[in-house]
């Protein structure tokens, strides 16, 4: 009987499952204090326009990020409750590590 | 089941097996969280296989503790089936299953690639001498699981997953030493040593990634 080790390697350009993809698009926001154009989400999250849309789609709709237009440019705010998954995503990721199964 | 037992350990296998119960049921809580966020099969493997491992610890905690209060305050022994089962044996035989399912559902979480038919693989012998056969059974499965986890630690060495796998390690154990139960008392008290070192180490690797 074959078996495989299935341990993802480190490499720049591994692919990410969607759940790290919104953890590391929330993180951005975060470190660019709560407030940020989709252009800098863009070029930060290494994400293609179409993806990155429906990504932030998904985060709206969970009430993670919030669309912001007061400034009279669209731009998303990082919402209480997508800080808090900020702090869950790392626990919940390290009890799936735990086990061997990538988040 | 009851004549393997010293009795001085009557009720401290009951509260082990409460204690893995509760475990169980917390690993199961936070990885049914997860994988409502993921949707990933591998998570759903997970979470099922503690759930199930729960429930089935939890039905062996109440009928070792009924079957313990019967023969001590009662002096009595309840009996199913025309007197070929008691309730002991009902207990172990759904806790049997539930661990055979259980670790049937953590190898597919190693190997989603395997048809489903394979993690069952293993023959199931439905006799009279279930206690020998499950444990044989079970040992293999687990500690495939336990190999699994091992090679994640040596590879990640990170704690929890040292302590994932010792935790598997020590329930592989608990399977492997209780065939010999039949022959010294003193195994059952070391498989159940086993078997509650398995579960706490599940629960620190459960605080050391709930405290981060």
């Amino acid at each position: 009987m074959r078996f495989q080790l299935e341990e993802p390697k480190e490499e720049a350009n591994e692919r990410r499952s969607q759940l790290q993809i919104y953890a590391d698009i929330l993180r951005l926001i975060q470190k660019r204090g709560g407030l940020v154009k989709p252009t800098h989400i863009l070029y930060g999250a290494n994400l293609s326009h179409a993806r990155l849309m429906k990504h932030l789609t998904w985060l709206i709709e969970k009430n993670f990020i919030m669309e912001d237009a007061s400034s009279g440019h669209r731009m998303y705010r990082l919402t209480p409750k997508g800080k808090a998954f900020i702090g869950e995503f790392k626990k919940i990721e390290e009890f799936s590590d735990a086990f061997g199964v990538p988040v | 089941m009851v004549d393997i037992i010293p009795m001085r350990f009557y009720g401290f296998d009951t509260m082990i097996y409460l204690i893995g119960a509760i475990i169980c049921l917390l690993i199961a809580y936070k990885a049914t969280k997860l994988h409502a966020l993921s949707g990933k099969r591998q998570h759903f493997y997970l979470a099922a296989a503690f759930t199930v491992l729960g429930i089935g610890l939890a039905t062996v905690t109440l009928t070792t503790a009924y079957t313990y209060y019967n023969m001590l305050y009662l002096g009595q022994t309840i009996y199913f089936f025309d007197q070929f089962f008691n309730v002991d044996d009902v207990g172990f035989w759904i806790y049997y299953l539930s661990a055979f399912l259980a670790y049937g559902l953590l190898v597919l979480m190693y190997m989603p690639n395997l048809g489903k038919s394979g993690a069952f693989a293993p023959l199931v012998f439905f006799s009279t001498r279930y206690f020998e056969y499950f444990n044989i059974v079970l040992f293999f499965m687990i500690a495939y699981v336990a190999f699994r986890a091992s090679s994640h630690y040596f590879m990640k060495k990170s704690r929890p997953a040292l302590l994932v796998a010792a935790g598997f390690v020590l329930l592989a154990a608990y399977h492997a030493i209780m065939p010999f139960a039949m022959f010294s008392k003193a195994a059952y008290v070391v498989a159940h040593c086993a078997h509650i070192g398995g579960y706490a180490s599940l629960l620190l690797m459960l605080w050391e990634t709930d405290k981060k």
